[in-house]
């Protein structure tokens, strides 16, 4: 029996990574291109991800390698489950303790290459760093320019006003 | 340690990398949901007026799932009462087909609808009560 097959993904900065096949095709992304193309020993290149990030996210998918893969397509109706579903596991926690760049790049990253439950860790995260905040708060914490007018901010605020004390 | 540094307010440039970074994040409709779907209700209200890009996918989350009729009933106008057993002088003036803009931008947002009755309802004249 022969060591377990591999593949060789290429970072968007020419950077290589040779991991198990198992562990690269915790992207559908990849998964898929795999399925297409059929094993070859051509790198995989991934342009949207940059080698540092690239890292990161293959950190996360060798730690699950072995879980069970999430349904092929989320039912919209999967939206309750995963909202109820915001604990983040220890080792996610962990892993995720990263500076607001590096989570916004996974986030990016997790999208491009459909990996679906780094995703989840990696919104419920930015919705942690949100949660009870108020918007000028918000605002300074993602440096986001207030394009309303006090106007139009006052009357969503209005409409809005029966969320706001629970 | 990039990312960090923002907090301090005078790292302008890292600051603005990862503007465009949350940006890019919170530009793309999709994942600006996925984030506000697992934000609570006075988080999301928040959300909705931090800038025009969040307001959109913000409210969608927070109409999705309403508790009551009250927030959508509290967007039209106080035209008065009309009661089929009261005179019609409670009336202060007609609906007219403005009024339901605002309404209407609201309720298409909403998916699910509990509703409590806290009342009896044979008390309603409108039912008829059984034998």
């Amino acid at each position: 029996m022969s060591a377990a097959p591999q593949v060789t993904l290429e970072s968007s900065d020419g950077e290589k990574f040779k991991v198990d096949k198992e562990v690269a095709e915790r992207s559908v992304l990849i998964k898929n291109m795999i399925e297409d193309v059929g094993e070859s020993d051509n790198p995989i290149p991934l342009p949207n991800v940059n080698a540092s990030v690239l890292k990161k996210v293959l950190e996360y998918c060798e730690h699950h390698r072995g879980d069970p893969l999430p349904a092929a397509d989320a039912d919209p109706s999967n939206d309750d489950n995963r909202k109820r579903a915001t604990e983040i596991s220890d080792w996610d926690q962990k892993f995720i303790q990263v500076d607001q760049e590096m989570l916004f790049e996974i986030i990016l990253a997790a999208n491009y290459m459909d990996i679906k439950p780094l995703l989840d860790v990696g919104c419920k995260t930015v919705a942690n760093m949100i949660k009870g905040k108020t918007p000028e708060e918000i605002r300074k914490l993602f440096n986001i320019v207030n394009d309303f007018t006090p106007e139009e901010e006052a009357q969503i605020k209005k409409e809005n006003e029966w969320a706001e004390d629970r | 340690m990039t990312g960090q540094s923002e907090y301090q307010g005078g790292q302008i440039h890292h600051g603005g990398e990862l503007f465009e970074k949350a940006a890019s994040v919170f530009s793309i409709p999709e994942l600006a949901s996925m984030v506000f779907a697992f934000a609570d209700q006075a988080t999301l209200a928040a959300c909705a007026v931090v800038c025009p890009l969040w307001k959109e996918p913000a409210l969608d989350e927070l109409w999705k799932h309403l508790d009551s009729v009250l927030p959508l009933t509290e967007l039209l106008p106080d035209v008065g009462t009309l009661s089929l057993s009261e005179e019609v002088d409670d009336l202060v003036r007609l609906m007219r087909s403005v009024d339901w803009t605002k309404f209407r931008s609201y309720a298409q947002r909403v998916r699910n609808l509990n509703v409590e009755p806290s009342y009896d309802p044979y008390e309603s004249s409108f039912i008829p009560r059984g034998p």
